[in-house]
């Protein structure tokens, strides 16, 4: 990991992504975008209809290299938006380790923000599974709320196996606690 | 139909007669090309330096430069 070290003792004990349907989402406009040179026929002999001119539905058949060279040209930047789409989708993650929270945002080429919570600070863990989908696939927003910080300053949506990753940041804050109750309670005895 | 040709349909669409229509076609897709390639090598280092445990990182550059490379042939047939 090259984000953050980690420290003595640590070690990582989930580290998941946002939910594959948010990704198949990000991607549906871009599949719109390029389905729309498939209507070009249609549209042609729409065209043709109304202007009966030869020539326009030649030039706008794919037989023609001018029509082939902007087609090809435009799925090349629908193409790439979609790669970048899913590159920017499989780069941000959400790490658990036993002791902190690492979240790691890439919010754009060349802006990527990685921060990071102790569980010592966690108040409390908030889940929100809103709609169908989320609901039959699992997946939701997590918030992580901490003492006298913005509830929201650790809040990612869309993110899989949700209810797993609440019970899992609970159970190690919960012993974490029961460690330093140990610990003091000895040192006063 | 010949590329090096005026586009056929109309005055509207013609270049300016000093303008060679290859010398613009090459300007412009060079400009589309480098546009692509500084993207690409981007990409492939965002995939490499931030994903590069990932078993996914190497496919998806391979599935990116296949696309990429199968579109500009798609889009340069026909040209000479």
């Amino acid at each position: 990991m090259a984000e953050f070290e980690l420290e003595r003792e640590e070690h990582v004990m989930a580290a998941v992504r946002k939910h594959p349907l948010i990704a198949v989402g990000k991607l549906i406009p871009f599949v719109i975008l390029a389905y729309l040179p498939t209507l070009l026929p249609e549209f042609s002999a729409l065209i043709q209809t109304v202007i009966p001119a030869e020539s326009l539905s030649n030039f706008l058949s794919t037989d023609n290299p001018w029509t082939r060279f902007v087609i090809g040209m435009y799925w090349l930047f629908v193409w790439m938006g979609a790669f970048g789409a899913f590159t920017d989708y499989y780069l941000d993650q959400f790490i658990i380790t036993n002791h902190r929270i690492i979240r790691i945002d890439q919010a754009g080429f060349f802006d990527r923000q990685v921060s990071s919570l102790h569980l010592n600070r966690v108040q409390d863990v908030l889940t929100d599974i809103e709609g169908v989908f989320a609901e039959l696939f699992g997946y939701g927003t997590l918030s992580v709320e901490t003492a006298g910080e913005d509830p929201t300053r650790f809040r990612i949506s869309g993110v899989a196996h949700v209810r797993h990753l609440r019970d899992l940041i609970m159970k190690e804050v919960t012993e974490r606690q029961e460690n330093i109750t140990r610990i003091s309670s000895s040192g006063l005895n | 139909m010949d590329p090096a040709s005026p586009l056929p349909i109309g005055p509207a669409f013609a270049l300016p007669a000093n303008i060679d229509i290859g010398t613009a076609l090459s300007v412009v897709f060079a400009i589309i090309f480098i546009w692509w390639l500084i993207y690409s090598l981007i990409v492939i280092y965002h995939w490499m330096r931030h994903a590069r445990e990932s078993w996914i990182s190497v496919p998806a550059v391979a599935v990116h430069l296949f696309v990429s490379g199968w579109l500009i042939f798609y889009a340069t047939s026909g040209l000479h």
